[in-house]
């Protein structure tokens, strides 16, 4: 497969299937690494942006949760674990406007896993209530046990069936090293035959590399720790969130207005 | 379906590069037993000829060729790939019949030589264009025997929207299927259109449902 990365990331169609039948095959891995899809200029970017000088009151909302947090033109939100040293920063495409080299690196990661899923790239870059669009998320984990429980996505034991998607996969970009900018298991993922890999120590990953991995597998991130002179485990995620109508934060003179729209279009 | 036949069934469809896993696999079951409960509540016994249009990697023919008579299948399919998955879900499924298939992307059903008592378009009228459901009907009235019966799934869009299919083929699903637009055809054809015939269950993915009976 010749060179994927943020510049060049449009597959033909005998990669399209190399890589998915490495995805989705029960006899494949379950994972693909895309290594040096940034390269060290982009990372040293994200990781002085995002972790060093970043001031998130300023850019940021105190993230509400996850019910009604994303919406048409809804903000960028952080999360910040004061104990933990957590920090998670929600950035839609739309509302990150103050760091576009992330939105850019993004959308290519966005276009990469819409052709391995084999669904329109637009389908979820643009906010429509009631359907999902992807948020990328950077999340920084200083220090933690159990920061990620296992747990699967989008496979056959979600308890709404809508939710069952077994095309879907993720993308974790590596921002970070282990055992030089943090420690502990690092991101484990379950295997399509059952097997745990310790991915950033069994698959050499190094801050730059990508690697998308089958959504409705077991993963987890069991401990991690770092100094206060190391960076910390520092990722970009792409997950697809669902999108309200803004419905949080609607006050009761817009909710009526709104029903009495939907009413109107259901009668006409 | 078990889980480990619907993981092969995926893995088959990666192996001959028809398809990511979706709502095929998790359906499989739903929509097979719906259609052949259909067509049988409709009159089809196993003598009868179908055509099945659009009959995908032979889901559907997993059922009705292992319950017509040897031969009496006919399958037609636009998607390439699909044509040699179908033998091997068929082997999957120890299925030994008789049946034909084929890649047809220009409504040529007159070519299988043969006249139809039943034909099914499940999910298909939703990716056709307002001519080519004319063209459709145009073509199933010279291939149909007199009597013959058409089942048909369909959604009544207010705009027409479009479908990627797999990234590789784009499609336009047609809007206004109203109750007009099918007395005009039924006009035009000299034929019988039913919406929601009696006694058939709802649909597994809550579609319309229609007969024409030619």
């Amino acid at each position: 497969m010749k060179s994927i990365n943020h510049r060049n990331f449009c597959l033909n169609k005998k990669e399209v299937w190399d890589v998915r039948r490495k995805i989705y095959h029960s006899q494949g891995e379950g994972f693909l690494l895309f290594k040096g899809f940034l390269e060290k200029k982009f990372t040293d970017h994200l990781v002085n942006y995002w972790c060093r000088l970043l001031d998130p009151p300023q850019t940021h909302l105190l993230f509400p949760g996850k019910e009604h947090a994303f919406y048409p033109g809804c903000p960028c939100y952080y999360k910040h674990g004061r104990t933990t040293g957590l920090k998670v920063f929600y950035n839609p495409l739309w509302g990150n406007q103050h760091e576009v080299v992330s939105n850019e690196i993004a959308v290519s990661i966005i276009h990469l896993r819409s052709q391995i899923e084999g669904k329109a790239f637009t389908r979820e870059i643009s906010p429509r209530p009631g359907q999902r669009c992807v948020v990328p998320r950077l999340i920084i984990t200083r220090n933690g046990e159990n920061v990620l429980a296992p747990h699967s996505d989008y496979g056959l034991d979600e308890p709404n069936p809508r939710n069952i998607d077994l095309a879907r996969v993720q993308a974790t970009l590596f921002l970070s090293q282990i055992d030089k900018d943090y420690s502990g298991s690092g991101f484990v993922f379950t295997k399509n035959n059952g097997d745990k890999i310790h991915c950033e120590r069994e698959l050499g990953i190094e801050p730059g590399d990508l690697l998308i991995w089958r959504y409705n597998n077991v993963h987890e991130i069991s401990d991690i720790s770092s100094r206060e002179d190391q960076v910390g485990f520092v990722r970009m995620l792409f997950p697809p969130e669902e999108i309200s109508h803004k419905a949080g934060s609607i006050s009761i003179i817009e909710k009526t207005k709104y029903l009495l729209r939907s009413m109107k279009r259901k009668l006409v | 379906m078990d889980k480990k036949k619907m993981f092969k069934i995926i893995d088959l469809h990666l192996e001959e590069e028809a398809g990511v896993p979706s709502n095929r696999e998790l359906m499989w079951e739903d929509l097979g037993e719906w259609q052949m409960d259909s067509l049988k509540k409709m009159g089809m016994d196993s003598k009868h000829k179908l055509l099945d249009i659009g009959c995908g990697p032979l889901r559907f023919g997993t059922y009705a060729i292992s319950y017509l008579d040897e031969g009496n299948y006919f399958g037609v399919e636009v998607w390439e790939p699909y044509l040699k998955l179908g033998r091997r879900i068929l082997e999957e499924f120890e299925i030994s019949k008789n049946y034909t298939m084929k890649i047809d992307r220009g409504f040529d059903y007159e070519s299988f030589g043969e006249k139809f008592d039943f034909a099914i378009a499940q999910s298909v009228v939703t990716h056709m264009s307002v001519r080519q459901i004319d063209e459709l009907l145009d073509v199933l009235k010279k291939v149909m025997k007199p009597d013959g019966i058409l089942l048909f799934t369909f959604i009544n869009n207010r705009f027409p929207y479009s479908v990627y299919y797999e990234m590789e083929e784009p499609m336009i699903t047609p809007c206004k299927l109203d109750n007009a637009f099918f007395q005009a055809l039924e006009k035009k054809y000299q034929v019988e259109y039913r919406k929601y015939p009696e006694g058939l269950e709802r649909h597994p993915t809550g579609q319309a449902v229609a007969t024409i009976k030619f």
